[in-house]
């Protein structure tokens, strides 16, 4: 009897220990549960469900940024939508080189020696445009102008460039990564753009190697294909960037000498095709026509600096 | 009736402590470990912050991504980069590290013919995860990878 009456009572303690060790979990992860779903509650009034873009101040030193505009992180009321290149919504002070912090005052950009370096038949002088001029532009380029990119040049325009683009691989050399994992050509990618008004190119950096007809044919053959995909539009064909003492150190086929020279056949190109010239060289080079010594750490490629000079000449040389 | 009862329960603790952990979700701010890296990690460079419009030419981000911040060299020599993904929760982490993983693919092709130097860097990054968050960080700084961890504990 008393077996009997005891054999229940260990049952018992059993499934009460078995309860409270269930009640336990359960609590423990519905109540972590809970918690989570509180908190992306909390954050969905101000994300909206998305992506929350946040970011420090740049870390160039180069970089006039808007230090009473600028909020160094992201704050939770001011989300951003996923990130997709049309739908997001910046906050415009918000970024270096947005529509504010491009249009830095003419008396900060330091002298230029625009003249000296002159070419003939290069794009004069104009009336400053403002950046709303190249929301219907796009930008051809290899590892300099993908600068416009991550600098945020130019926010509003589009800007197809890879590391590596030259004359002669431009056309056949798929460089643009898609988000499938494959890459194309940049005339391929350009083709999410549509048609746009004014076309810009700057290439040569990586073909310097090659001699120079061969460089100008391959040349011919790219803007060729670019007059195909852009019947109605102004193509502005840019110079190279000049590129530092000592450079070649880094760059072994590119010098001052090699720039200069291609340069001009470059001008003679644009001539031939009756297209604007436009001589962004001569608004980034010292007086000897080199870049200045602080301005590029590989002697080749721009700081943000640069680009909003080299943005400014634009505005003001337009056709 | 003991065992089964046991074995029983095992079976629920399992299931509901391996659900909880897939849904671990670590507080991390992106933005605000992407500036502790970039102040204890050395690089060469002067990283800036990708604009969000202009993400895709660098990154392809899913939908599993809910927060993020990038630093690339804008001067694309060296090719340092800092970036800090966050998904919602430990589960979709994987979706994160394919997500890198794609971007060090790009990277070393547009490289490998152009400063092959820069490979080095680019086929030793410091990649750090820990629940729902992802780091990868391009640098020449031997010490990035502990320090990196270290603020991710």
């Amino acid at each position: 009897m008393r077996v009997r009456k005891k054999r229940p009572r260990r049952g018992n303690a059993f499934l009460k220990g078995l309860l409270v060790l269930l009640l336990t979990a359960g609590v423990s992860f519905g109540g972590a549960t809970l918690w989570q779903r509180l908190q992306e509650s909390n954050s969905a009034g101000s994300q909206t469900g998305t992506v929350r873009y946040s970011t420090g101040p740049s870390t160039s030193p180069d970089i006039p940024f808007d230090e009473e505009s600028f909020q160094p992180e992201a704050p939770e009321e001011s989300p951003a939508q996923m990130p997709s290149t049309s739908s997001f919504e910046a906050e415009p002070s918000a970024l270096p080189g947005d529509a504010n912090f491009s249009s830095s005052p003419q008396e900060e950009i330091p002298d230029t020696v625009t003249g000296e370096f002159s070419v003939e038949g290069q794009v004069a002088a104009s009336d400053k445009v403002d950046n709303s001029y190249f929301d219907d532009a796009i930008f051809f380029g290899d590892s300099i102008s993908t600068g416009i990119t991550a600098y945020n040049i130019a926010n509003n325009t589009a800007c197809v460039a890879a590391i590596g683009v030259s004359p002669n691989t431009a056309l056949s050399t798929p460089y643009i990564p898609t988000r499938e994992g494959g890459k194309v050509t940049v005339l391929e990618a350009a083709k999410s753009y549509g048609q746009r008004s004014k076309v810009y190119i700057m290439l040569g950096g990586n073909g310097l190697w090659q001699d120079k007809d061969g460089f100008i044919a391959d040349y011919q053959k790219f803007l060729d294909a670019v007059k195909t995909q852009y019947p109605e539009a102004v193509i502005y064909i840019q110079s190279m960037t000049p590129v530092a003492r000592g450079v070649e150190a880094k760059y072994p086929s590119v010098t001052h000498q090699k720039v200069m020279e291609y340069n001009t056949a470059i001008a003679g190109l644009a001539k031939e095709n009756k297209l604007p010239f436009v001589n962004v060289f001569e608004a980034l080079c010292d007086a000897e026509g080199y870049l200045p010594e602080g301005v590029s750490a590989d002697g080749l490629h721009l700081s943000a600096e640069y680009y909003f000079k080299w943005f400014d000449y634009l505005k003001s040389h337009t056709r | 009736m003991k065992a089964k009862l046991f074995f029983l329960t095992m079976i629920l603790v399992l299931l509901v402590t391996g659900c909880a952990g897939k849904d671990k979700a670590s507080d991390v701010d992106p933005g605000a470990l992407a500036t502790e890296i970039l102040e204890q990690v050395k690089f060469e460079a002067d990283l800036v912050p990708i604009a969000p419009e202009a993400v895709e030419n660098w990154y392809f981000l899913s939908d599993a991504v809910t927060e993020y911040t990038i630093y690339i060299n804008g001067d694309v020599v060296p090719a340092e980069e800092l970036a800090v993904l966050k998904c919602k929760s430990a589960g979709d982490v994987a979706q994160l590290e394919a997500i890198l993983d794609q971007r060090l693919d790009n990277l070393k092709t547009a490289f490998e013919n152009y400063q092959p130097m820069e490979l080095t860097k680019i086929n030793n990054p410091v990649r750090v995860t820990k629940d729902n968050v992802a780091v990868l960080v391009l640098t020449d700084d031997p010490d990035a990878q502990k320090a990196v961890e270290q603020l991710l504990k």
